[in-house]
């Protein structure tokens, strides 16, 4: 029914010049660093060093994200601790200045951000600023040029965020964050990736594979699980963290969190929409069970597909953000 | 740059219509080769069941929205002809997960309502599980980038002779053209255009995942 055999060819043509290159590459006694050791094979070590490598989150972030899942905590607390980080205190101020907040006047200090705004709004802020720069960057293997994960990644929060809605999630700005950091994986595992595009690709072909599939098959990790490592590695909470982990196959122990199938739904949501589309494509496979904890059918998906267009385009300040979020480099996180 | 449910048309020659990033969106690329008229919808949904407030969403008020749209800037419907990026699918094996069918249905629904007007599909890339990006060039000429894949002229929606220089300028004949007729609004549709067409398909059936009758 479907006339793949050209995809086909191409794809062995390609994993054959492939694997001539590492012969090459090992003839020579040329290893790289980065590249797999073994086959296409990636050791657990350069997983987790890599991992280390990452920007850590600035610890007034990590801060905040503590603070406002605990009640009885002030405007004036938050506050105080993004004032600590200036580089951070002003990027929220420009966020909070741009017009997609609509704020009736300018904010000039990040109290009143936080009281106009509310706290895990600017909680949020925080993060987009804090992840912005690792997002935001051009990530080989998964073709994904300068600005595209950013955009793909803001795209879901957002979804994830309106899902939420949908479904009564009580925690709509947790949904957020899981949105925004789920792909954080595909920054470590590119470079793989890229090393081993051809032969993922003949997998994903002939074994009828889903992208994540043949990335795990072929490397023998996938970057849902490198994102979980990299959320464990910031600390986050480990909802969080498992949302992240399991963004693609979201059933865990015979059930699909919350939390986890917001991330799931809102990412196919963005892959429907062909927001910041890479070479996995929409090579993905919705889950099934992670609409039945939500309590949504397809006519929802679709409602919300519809809605998420339109949430987009007022989004459009966030995503043509980067003048916002690079702030000047006057403080350090 | 024509974003999500946004409908964008030009007259003017330097213009490039972009949908950057179409899942199991459609690019319904529009052009009157006498008029010089570009037009590009990017649909998201197929169907807006008469209760929504933007027409470019859904395929059936964005082709109106856009054919009224060029008729405005001079174009005569007769003479437009049309090609589609877009539409890919959900991957789905062995019966598991739910596809959704969004881009299959979209696919539909826009054949559905540009054979109302007898419009001639001259190029289709749709389908598979694929990203696509779709430029269409002032001249006629749209380009399809499949992300992962490269970048390939899909086809010249122009009739006559582009001028050289241009990206992609005169590197394609559309099969069974003849080269000296006249505006192609005087052919109409016909045996030729019909032959033309089942030419293309077969061509583009070859690239594409989806058969030539699916499409058409």
């Amino acid at each position: 029914m479907e006339q793949r055999s050209h995809r086909i060819i191409e794809a062995e043509a390609r994993a054959r010049s492939s694997e001539t290159a590492r012969r090459l590459r090992q003839a020579a006694g040329a290893g790289s660093p980065q590249g797999p050791a073994q086959g296409a094979r990636v050791t657990l070590e350069s997983i987790v060093e890599a991992v280390r490598h990452l920007p850590a989150l600035p610890s007034a972030v990590l801060q905040i994200m503590r603070m406002t899942n605990d009640e009885g905590v002030s405007a004036r607390d938050v506050a105080s601790v993004i004032s600590t980080d200036q580089s951070l205190a002003a990027r929220i101020l420009k966020l909070a200045n741009s017009a997609y907040y609509g704020l009736p006047r300018a904010v000039g200090t990040v109290s009143d951000a936080v009281i106009l705004l509310g706290m895990r709004t600017v909680r949020n802020m925080a993060i987009a600023a804090a992840t912005h720069n690792t997002l935001s960057k051009e990530v080989a293997g998964y073709e994904l040029g300068r600005g595209d994960l950013w955009r793909h990644s803001l795209a879901c929060a957002l979804a994830a965020q309106m899902l939420a809605e949908v479904a009564h999630y009580p925690e709509k700005e947790e949904a957020f964050v899981a949105g925004l950091l789920h792909d954080i994986g595909k920054v470590v595992l590119g470079v793989h990736v890229r090393d081993a595009i051809a032969l993922i690709q003949q997998r994903v072909e002939t074994e009828n594979l889903t992208f994540l599939e043949a990335e795990r098959a072929v490397l023998g990790f996938d970057h849902a699980e490198v994102g979980g490592r990299i959320a464990a590695r910031w600390n986050l909470p480990a909802p969080l963290e498992q949302a992240i982990a399991c963004h693609h196959q979201p059933m865990q122990n015979g059930q699909v969190a919350p939390l986890t199938a917001l991330v799931h739904i809102a990412n196919i949501l963005c892959l429907l929409a062909g927001v910041g589309l890479g070479a996995d494509g929409l090579h993905a496979r919705l889950s099934d069970c992670a609409l039945e904890t939500l309590g949504l059918n397809a006519q929802d998906i679709e409602r919300v597909l519809a809605r998420l267009v339109h949430r987009i385009a007022q989004a459009q300040p966030l995503f043509s953000a980067e003048a916002l979020l690079d702030a000047p480099s006057a403080g350090k996180g | 740059m024509v974003g999500m449910a946004e409908v964008k048309v030009t007259r003017s020659p330097e213009d490039v219509l972009i949908a950057l990033g179409l899942g199991s969106c459609i690019g319904v690329c529009a052009y009157d080769a006498q008029a010089r008229v570009a037009g590009l919808a990017h649909v998201v949904l197929p169907n807006s069941a008469g209760h929504e407030p933007s027409p470019g969403k859904f395929a059936d008020t964005a082709i109106p929205l856009l054919l009224q749209e060029m008729i405005k800037l001079g174009a005569v419907v007769e003479r437009i002809r049309v090609a589609l990026a877009g539409g890919a699918q959900l991957f789905a094996s062995g019966g598991q997960g739910t596809r959704l069918e969004i881009g299959s249905r979209n696919a539909a629904a826009v054949q559905a309502e540009l054979s109302k007007r007898n419009l001639c599909i001259l190029a289709a890339d749709l389908g598979g599980s694929v990203g696509r990006t779709v430029n269409l060039y002032a001249n006629g000429c749209v380009r399809v980038k499949t992300i992962g894949q490269g970048e390939r002229e899909l086809v010249s929606l122009a009739d006559r002779e582009v001028p050289a220089g241009m990206p992609g300028a005169g590197s394609i004949r559309i099969p069974g053209s003849p080269a000296a007729a006249g505006p192609p609004g005087k052919t109409g549709p016909g045996p030729v255009r019909d032959a033309e067409k089942r030419a293309v398909f077969e061509q583009e059936a070859r690239r594409n995942a989806w058969s030539s009758d699916r499409i058409g």
